[in-house]
């Protein structure tokens, strides 16, 4: 047990530590972009707020696994069944996960679907309590979120939706695994989706 | 109830019916022959319009009758809520068509689907008729608005179709028995009209633009 919280720490300070590169890196992009040409990147905006949203739940882990902080138990809960702060981290992530994907394969109409259907799953988890919306959120836009991402990364040829497609795969399979299984994976995609956002991932040279 | 009103309700609300379904009729065809994708979403709003007024004159006919309606409910929802959310969804997606506010389109569908499941645990009448007059009322009023300014007949009649209902359901109590079925036909007349494109040919037509057609054909015949 004593190990396993060892590697959770590890685990959960690398993803910290890669997805706030990411974060700064995007931001500071972004924020070029805009001074110089005044074009405001909202792919790269969904992105950063997806990265965003999921250091924040890893810095949640941190808390309670390396520091201990005992009011920390409560925001993570026994499992993502559980309606707790770090679930809808989780959903945050994947909400714009996906609306990334719908917006960079041009799906116009589709772009705010996630964002609606996630404040009404959070209107109905937290405030009328009679299904737990949340759950479900996650495995079904989990899913197509990735099936957009790898169109987009195949269809358009482009290299961002490509690893951040092969990243959130990774992340998947690593759910279904055991411990070791899951951190390993873990880690390859997160490593992965900073090589990504880096631009050092280029597939498509024209991409 | 008398037989007298019994038969008078049957024949009011059979026609009623018929009359739908002609104009459900008349939309199919109209579809069939244009392949017009803003006409195919036309025509899913008269298909629910129309089912929701044939199970309404059913549920009448039956109220006539028997004295008491036996309501279908799925969980604490009415059958005739959930047609009513699908069409307001429509109403609010065709005002945010006219706003070509496209990245807003699925927020009348997921509002709706979420107000359905909030109906399967919890009655809630109130929200729901906050809701479809929040939905119909400005759609409505943009539809006919837009209807008048592009000279279109069918979606004018469908703006004043809708308004008409909501105006029609404050009469829904048996004083008002005769103001109800009449205007439930001046309702269904104003429909008819402009599905069969009466609207088109008679209100909005543009003589301006038809002379100019008139004068280069007739020009067009005597240069040749």
């Amino acid at each position: 047990m004593e190990t396993e919280a060892l590697w959770l720490t590890i685990r959960s300070g690398i993803s910290l530590l890669a997805l706030g590169t990411m974060v700064g890196f995007m931001v500071a992009r972004n924020v070029r972009q805009y001074q110089d040409a005044k074009i405001w990147n909202w792919a790269r905006f969904f992105m950063i707020m997806s990265f965003f949203a999921s250091a924040l739940s890893h810095i949640i882990l941190i808390g309670y696994h390396s520091l201990g902080i005992d009011g920390f138990e409560s925001l993570i809960g026994t499992s993502i069944t559980e309606p707790t702060v770090n679930t809808i981290l989780i959903t945050t992530t994947i909400c714009f996960s996906s609306m990334f994907a719908a917006y960079i394969n041009g799906w116009d109409s589709l772009v705010l679907l996630p964002l609606f259907i996630q404040i009404g799953a959070l209107i109905f988890t937290f405030l009328i309590g009679t299904i737990n919306f949340e759950y479900y959120y996650i495995m079904v836009f989990g899913v197509l979120s990735i099936i957009a991402l790898w169109e987009a990364g195949i269809r358009l040829k482009d290299n961002m939706a490509m690893g951040i497609g092969i990243m959130s795969t990774l992340q998947l399979i690593a759910s279904f695994g055991g411990f070791y299984f899951q951190t390993a994976l873990s880690l390859i995609g997160i490593t992965f989706g900073a090589i990504t956002i880096m631009g050092l991932f280029r597939p498509y040279k024209e991409g | 109830m008398g037989n007298a009103t019994v038969i008078y309700v049957a024949v009011l609300e059979s026609l009623h019916m018929l009359l739908l379904l002609y104009i459900l009729y008349c939309k199919i065809k109209k579809f069939i022959k244009e392949k017009n994708l803003l006409d195919f979403s036309f025509l899913l709003v008269v298909v629910l319009t129309a089912c929701l007024g044939v199970y309404n004159a059913y549920l009448n006919c039956l109220f006539a009758s028997r004295g008491h309606i036996e309501r279908v409910y799925i969980g604490n929802i009415e059958i005739s809520w959930i047609m009513g959310f699908l069409c307001s969804a429509l109403y609010f997606w065709f005002l945010l068509n006219l706003l070509k506010a496209k990245r807003w389109y699925s927020l009348p569908f997921v509002a709706s689907f979420y107000l359905i499941i909030y109906g399967y645990f919890t009655p809630a009448p109130l929200l729901f008729q906050i809701y479809i007059a929040v939905t119909f009322i400005p759609g409505s009023i943009a539809l006919i608005v837009d209807a008048i300014k592009r000279k279109h007949g069918v979606s004018f009649s469908i703006g004043v179709s809708v308004v008409l209902f909501l105006f029609t359901e404050a009469f829904i109590s048996p004083q008002f028995f005769v103001l109800y079925y009449s205007l439930e036909y001046v309702l269904l007349i104003v429909l008819l009209l402009g599905v069969t494109g009466w609207w088109d040919r008679n209100v909005f037509y543009d003589r301006e633009y038809a002379n100019k057609i008139k004068n280069t054909w007739i020009a067009h015949r005597i240069g040749s």
